[in-house]
């Protein structure tokens, strides 16, 4: 059953996941290729890492460009059907929504091992300085559990009662909206539960934290 | 003695005029009437200035009515903030002392501080571009001004945020005692240390941090000191003395293009660019014409390429040797005579100086990162998110 699922929505998450796999193969052979000085024929340190850097921040937003659409793509189809293909397949809907989930979270993986195989290899060929070394393997577990939170999120959002989804975010706009205006007109110093959103969200360990820290392919 | 120089014909010309346009209703007064009105005017902009000066003392000295006094290190404020302000004073200096030892009696009644609110209201106002009137609000303390004199002169204070944290304020305090501790050292080692020698306890990850930096560092002399070689790092942290050939004793050929973009103040690196065409800075900058970089580096006087060594490396070493030479080191670093950083720190540590730079590569080292797989409890965290989202999906009825 597993299988079926994983080819329905491979089916529709192929363009995106390909395009994915191509651009994890560019984003270490731009951040590498670019990096010796034409007239010196090793790296300047310095350079490379900054390279390195940016192609962190290119990682992280392939992970996330990923994430949502696979995530979206799990079940526009089903949308679009009303749902009749689900409910009328003879298994528990508690076990559809857990096989629709794996099969998005394998197809992340797949995209988070093409970013561990062609950071690897564009690592073993570019000539490393000593100092530093290359990181292929943390990268991808980094990136397939970066990319898995905001998939779980938004299939978790996509996936529920939708008056609920309205009634949860309709209260959460009402409380920020309440707490910016209690901090323009002065009885707050500042906005405190945006504040302790941004603080569970972003902060020491939480869900998007990842998001905050450098996806180095290539690191000290 | 040299006479004043000429001033510029513009502006002789421009006073010339402005005398004449002044002297016109002038010349109609009598001259007894024209110089009694001058007095008067003069006088009464001496009183003006005076009131100024007056109203910004008694402005400053506003809400300043309690003083705390420990270990001789006098702070004023206000009395809602007396008692926070002496535990964390207390807690400063007890910090201070676990590493500079008696010199805190001596230091801490030189040292004055003030710690008063900073208070701010809304005035009433229009925006014409939203159509709201914005209404005035009462004065209230919306933060906190720091601020710290060594043997009357200055150091620079900090902004607190409101609500007054303790700990926030001992931080700042332990700060100005750092700042007062390096005026009290060598006036090199003073700015060797960037003014400021470290008491507080070292970040978790400071050693990691420094490795990283020394790694990635534009100079090779650095990145070579954190591959261990000793020799490279002290000629990076300058312990003996400045090379007279900075760029030859710091930086491999490979760090000149960047080293010819980036070296010096913005005022030196325009000088440079007056003096040298955009092929040349073309030809090295980007496609690493080396001889041109030395060419144009030549250009720059030696002060623009500082000790490389990054700060917070300095402040590594800092440590170490305090730590080594116990709560005597900063007395034997202040009495030493030793003109080099070297035999100073030395003389603070009580051991030689190769042995404790050896001691700080060594601990710089065993810092390195490791590698970036996500840590125990990023990877749980991030899977108990996935867990809870998944069970929310499971729960849910979409066709509702």
């Amino acid at each position: 059953m597993f299988r079926a699922v994983l080819n329905t929505q491979w089916k529709w998450s192929r363009p995106i996941v390909l395009l994915a796999v191509l651009v994890a193969g560019y984003i270490p052979i731009s951040a590498l290729r670019a990096m010796p000085y034409k007239s010196v024929d090793t790296y300047y340190i310095p350079s490379l890492y900054q390279g390195i850097i940016g192609a962190s921040i290119h990682y992280q937003l392939l992970a996330l460009a990923v994430a949502v659409v696979v995530a979206i793509a799990s079940w526009q189809a089903d949308a679009h059907r009303q749902h009749v293909y689900a409910l009328s397949l003879p298994l528990p809907r508690w076990r559809f929504v857990l096989l629709r989930f794996g099969a998005g979270a394998a197809l992340l993986g797949a995209v988070a091992v093409a970013v561990g195989l062609f950071g690897g290899i564009a690592a073993a060929i570019a000539p490393l300085p000593a100092m530093l070394h290359a990181y292929p393997v943390g990268l991808a577990v980094r990136f397939w559990l970066g990319a898995l939170v905001p998939f779980a999120m938004i299939f978790a959002l996509l996936a529920s009662d939708p008056k609920r989804v309205r009634i949860i975010v309709a209260a959460i706009a009402t409380i920020v909206a309440v707490d910016l205006l209690l901090a323009s007109v002065g009885t707050t110093d500042k906005p405190l539960v945006l504040g302790w959103i941004l603080d569970g969200v972003y902060a020491g360990s939480g869900p998007l934290a990842a998001f905050l820290n450098r996806w180095m392919l290539v690191d000290v | 003695m040299s006479s004043p120089p000429p001033l510029p014909t513009v502006v002789r010309r421009t006073a010339l005029w402005f005398a004449l346009a002044a002297g016109v209703p002038l010349s109609a007064q009598s001259p007894d009437a024209t110089v009694a009105r001058q007095q008067a005017l003069r006088a009464r902009a001496d009183s003006l200035k005076q009131r100024i000066d007056s109203l910004a003392a008694a402005a400053n000295e506003t809400g300043l009515d309690t003083a705390v006094v420990v270990r001789g290190l006098r702070l004023r404020t206000g009395a809602a903030l007396a008692s926070d302000a002496a535990a964390a004073l207390e807690d400063a200096l007890t910090k201070a002392a676990a590493v500079v030892g008696e010199e805190t009696d001596s230091l801490a009644p030189r040292l004055a501080l003030t710690l008063r609110e900073r208070r701010t209201s809304v005035r009433e106002s229009y925006s014409p571009i939203t159509g709201f009137s914005v209404q005035p609000t009462k004065e209230r303390v919306t933060g906190y001004v720091f601020d710290g004199m060594y043997d009357g002169r200055d150091i620079p204070g900090a902004s607190l945020a409101h609500p007054l944290s303790q700990s926030d304020l001992a931080k700042s305090m332990l700060w100005e005692f750092e700042r007062a501790v390096a005026r009290h050292l060598p006036v090199a080692l003073g700015a060797w240390l960037a003014s400021r020698v470290p008491l507080a306890a070292a970040p978790k990850d400071l050693n990691a941090s420094v490795y990283r930096m020394l790694a990635t560092d534009p100079a090779a002399v650095v990145r070579k000191c954190a591959a261990g070689d000793r020799a490279a790092c002290r000629l990076g942290f300058a312990l003996d003395s400045l090379p007279t050939n900075r760029i030859a004793a710091w930086y491999d050929q490979s760090d000149l293009p960047s080293l010819a973009a980036n070296a010096g103040d913005g005022g030196q690196r325009s000088w440079m660019a007056q003096r040298t065409s955009r092929d040349e800075q073309s030809a090295c900058i980007e496609r690493a014409q080396l001889d041109v970089c030395r060419a144009m580096l030549s250009l720059l006087p030696a002060d623009a390429f500082r000790i490389p060594m990054p700060a917070a490396a300095r402040e590594s070493l800092m440590r170490l040797t305090l730590s080594t030479g116990g709560p005597q080191a900063i007395s034997r670093l202040r009495e030493t005579r030793d003109s080099t950083v070297a035999g100073q720190l030395a003389t603070a540590a009580g051991v030689p100086a190769d042995t404790l730079i050896d001691r700080w590569v060594r601990q710089v080292i065993a810092a390195r990162p490791s590698s970036p797989l996500p840590n125990a409890t990023f990877a749980l965290a991030s899977l108990a998110c996935i867990a809870l989202c998944a069970a929310w999906a499971v729960r849910g009825k979409p066709w509702n």
